[in-house]
C-alpha cells in the first residue's frame, strides 16, 4: 500500500526496507493505523505487584484461548502480554488501588526491565503475535497441575514443567548463559493451554555479537531437540512508524547435509529435513 | 526467497543427474587414473595435469578443475585443493615440479600451506563435501570459500554458499561472523545469489598443523544459517523441501 506500484512484484525477494514517505499525503501512509483494530470490548487487568503480572477480572474475546497463564484457577499476564492488549485497547489495566494504569505507564513498567520483559523482547513478542504466532515465555507452563498428577497426564512437555520452572530460576543465576527467551507456536486457532503440545520453536533474544558455535550448542542440548531460533533487534531501522519492528530475526538449523548422492534421498543428520530429491 | 531443494538448469537434467551419480563419476576417475598416477606439474598454486580422453572426461563430469586444453591434448588446470585432493584424497596422481621433481607429500603440504594459511582447513572443508558426494568450486564470486552443487555445475544451480571457519580448542581463529553486521552480509549476499549459508567449522585440538597426519584430527561441523521471516512462515512450511524443489 504505502510502496509505489510495480515494486510490490518482487515476489520471492528479500523486503527491502520501506520508509514512510514523509512526503506523500497522510491517508495511505500509515500502515500501523489500518492494521489496529480497536476493540469494542475491552477486558480488565488488576496489576499484581508482587506477582509482577497482572490478573485478569473480566475477560472478553477471543484471545485468552492463547493469553496469559493459570494458576489457581485464575488467569494471570506477563507485562509484555498486558501492554499488547492495552495498546490495542482490549485490555484495561489497574493498580491495586483501582488506579486505571494506561499505556504509557506500562511503557515505562516495560522499560525498568523488572517484570522479566525489556523492551527488545517486547517488540519481539509484539511483532510475532501481531502475526498471530501463540507466544509464551520460556519455561513458564501454561497451566500447572496440581502436583500428583504432574507426572501422570498429557503429552510429555507438559511433565516436567514444574522442573522447568525450577531449573529456570537456577539458570537466571548463570548470568552468561544463553537462555531461550520464548516458545512459539504457529498461529493455530485450536490452541488450548491444558494441552499446548511442544512449540514449533525457542526463540532466543540476543542483544550482543552473533553466539559462538560453542554456545549454540549448549543452548541446542538444553532444549530437548526443540528447534531454535535467534533473534537480534537492530534498531537502526524502525523509522517506518514507531510501531513496526525490523527485527533480523535468523534461524540457525542445527545441522544438515548428510552424504547426497543420487541414489535415492538426502537426509539431514538431525532427522528433521529430508529432501527428497524428485 | 527460501530455498528448498536443488534448481536444476533444464529440464530432465535431474533425470540425468539421477543415472550419472556423483561417487560413481569420482570413483571411476580413480580407477582411470590410478593405474597410471599420471604427473601433473605444480607451478605456485595451481597444478597442470595432462589428462587421458576418458581421465579428461571422468575430471569435465566431475567438475575437477579446469579444461584449458590447447590442440593436441587435454590440460586441466588444477587449484590448491583440488590438487591435493586428487594427490592425497583419491590418491591417483602424482605431482612434480617444473624441473620434473617429483614432491613428496609432506612437501607438497608444506608448499600449500606456505601458499595459504588456512590450507588445511580449505582443503578439509573440500574433501569433507567431496566425500558427500557435493561438487565443490571456488566461492570467490559468491562472497564464499567454496559453493557446492548436488551435481555438475551445468545441471544445477549451486545450493550452498559455503564460508570455512577454522577453530582452535573450540574457539574460531578468525573473526569471520563474528559481528551482526557480518553475519547479515553473508546471510544477504548469499541469499540475493539464491544461495543458502552454509558454515564448516573446520576445528582441530592439535597444534600441530605441519604435517598431512594432523588432517585426520580435524573435524567439521556444518552448520546453515538462513533469515527466517516471520510474515511467510505462519503455515510452519518454511523449511521442508517437499514442494518448490520443480
Amino acid at each position: 500500500m504505502a510502496r509505489s506500484g510495480g515494486r510490490g512484484a518482487k515476489e520471492g525477494e528479500e523486503e527491502e526496507e520501506h520508509h514512510r514517505n514523509p512526503f506523500l499525503s497522510n491517508s495511505i501512509n500509515k500502515p500501523w493505523t489500518s492494521k489496529t483494530q480497536f476493540r469494542s470490548e475491552v477486558s480488565k487487568a488488576c496489576w499484581d505487584e508482587e506477582m509482577g503480572m497482572g490478573e485478569i477480572m473480566e475477560k472478553k474475546g477471543s484471545m485468552w484461548a492463547t493469553t496469559g497463564i493459570i494458576r489457581n484457577g485464575k488467569l494471570y499476564c506477563h507485562i509484555e502480554e498486558i501492554l499488547f492488549l492495552a495498546e490495542r485497547g482490549a485490555v484495561i489495566l489497574t493498580s491495586a488501588d483501582g488506579k486505571t494504569i494506561n499505556v504509557g505507564d506500562i511503557y515505562k513498567m516495560i522499560l525498568g526491565s523488572k517484570f522479566g520483559s525489556s523492551w527488545e523482547s517486547f517488540e519481539v513478542y509484539r511483532h510475532l503475535k501481531s502475526l498471530g504466532y501463540i507466544v509464551q515465555r520460556y519455561g513458564i507452563p501454561w497451566t500447572l497441575k496440581n502436583d500428583i498428577i504432574c507426572c501422570s497426564s498429557n503429552s510429555p512437555s507438559e511433565n516436567n514443567t514444574r522442573c522447568f520452572e525450577i531449573s529456570n530460576l537456577l539458570q537466571d543465576m548463570q548470568i552468561s548463559e544463553l537462555k531461550p527467551t520464548f516458545k512459539v507456536y504457529l498461529p493455530n486457532s485450536k490452541f488450548r493451554k491444558s494441552s499446548p503440545g511442544d512449540p514449533s520453536f525457542l526463540l532466543c533474544l540476543l542483544s550482543g555479537n552473533p553466539p559462538s558455535r560453542s554456545e549454540v550448542e549448549n543452548l541446542e542440548k538444553k532444549c530437548d531437540g526443540l528447534p531454535l531460533k535467534f533473534c537480534y533487534v537492530d534498531h537502526g531501522r524502525e523509522d517506518c512508524s514507531a510501531h513496526k519492528l525490523d527485527a533480523c530475526v535468523l534461524v540457525m538449523i542445527c545441522s544438515l547435509m548428510g552424504g547426497i548422492d543420487l541414489w535415492g534421498e538426502i537426509r539431514h543428520d538431525d532427522g528433521s529435513l529430508v529432501f527428497c530429491l524428485l | 526467497m527460501e530455498l528448498t531443494g536443488p534448481r536444476w538448469k533444464g529440464k530432465g537434467f535431474a533425470d540425468t543427474a539421477l543415472a550419472n551419480p556423483m561417487s560413481e563419476i569420482v570413483s571411476r576417475l580413480r580407477t582411470s587414473l590410478s593405474p597410471s598416477m599420471p604427473n601433473a606439474l605444480l607451478s605456485g598454486c595451481i597444478a597442470l595435469l595432462d589428462a587421458e580422453p576418458e581421465a579428461a572426461d571422468l575430471l569435465e563430469r566431475a567438475s575437477i578443475g579446469q579444461n584449458i586444453t590447447t590442440f593436441g591434448g587435454q590440460c586441466f588446470q588444477l587449484g590448491p585443493v583440488e590438487s591435493f585432493y586428487l594427490y592425497h584424497g583419491l590418491t591417483c596422481i602424482r605431482i612434480s615440479r617444473e624441473d620434473g621433481t617429483a614432491m613428496a607429500e609432506s612437501v607438497l603440504w608444506h608448499h600449500f600451506c606456505s601458499q595459504r594459511k588456512t590450507f588445511p582447513e580449505l582443503y578439509k572443508a573440500y574433501s569433507h563435501l567431496r566425500s558427500k558426494n557435493w561438487v565443490v568450486r571456488s566461492g570467490t564470486q559468491y562472497g564464499a570459500d567454496f559453493v557446492a552443487y548436488r551435481h555438475h555445475p551445468a545441471l544445477v544451480h549451486a545450493e550452498y554458499a559455503v564460508l570455512v571457519i577454522p577453530e582452535n580448542d573450540g574457539k574460531a581463529s578468525s573473526t569471520r561472523l563474528s559481528a551482526w553486521p557480518d553475519l547479515c552480509c553473508s546471510l544477504r549476499l548469499s541469499g540475493s545469489v539464491a544461495k543458502t549459508l552454509l558454515i564448516l567449522y573446520v576445528s582441530s585440538c592439535s597444534r600441530d598443523r605441519s604435517s598431512v597426519c594432523s588432517l585426520d584430527e580435524f573435524t567439521v561441523e556444518e552448520r546453515i544459517i538462513r533469515r527466517w521471516i516471520p510474515e511467510r512462515s505462519r503455515e510452519g512450511k518454511c523449511l521442508a523441501g517437499d514442494d518448490e524443489a520443480q
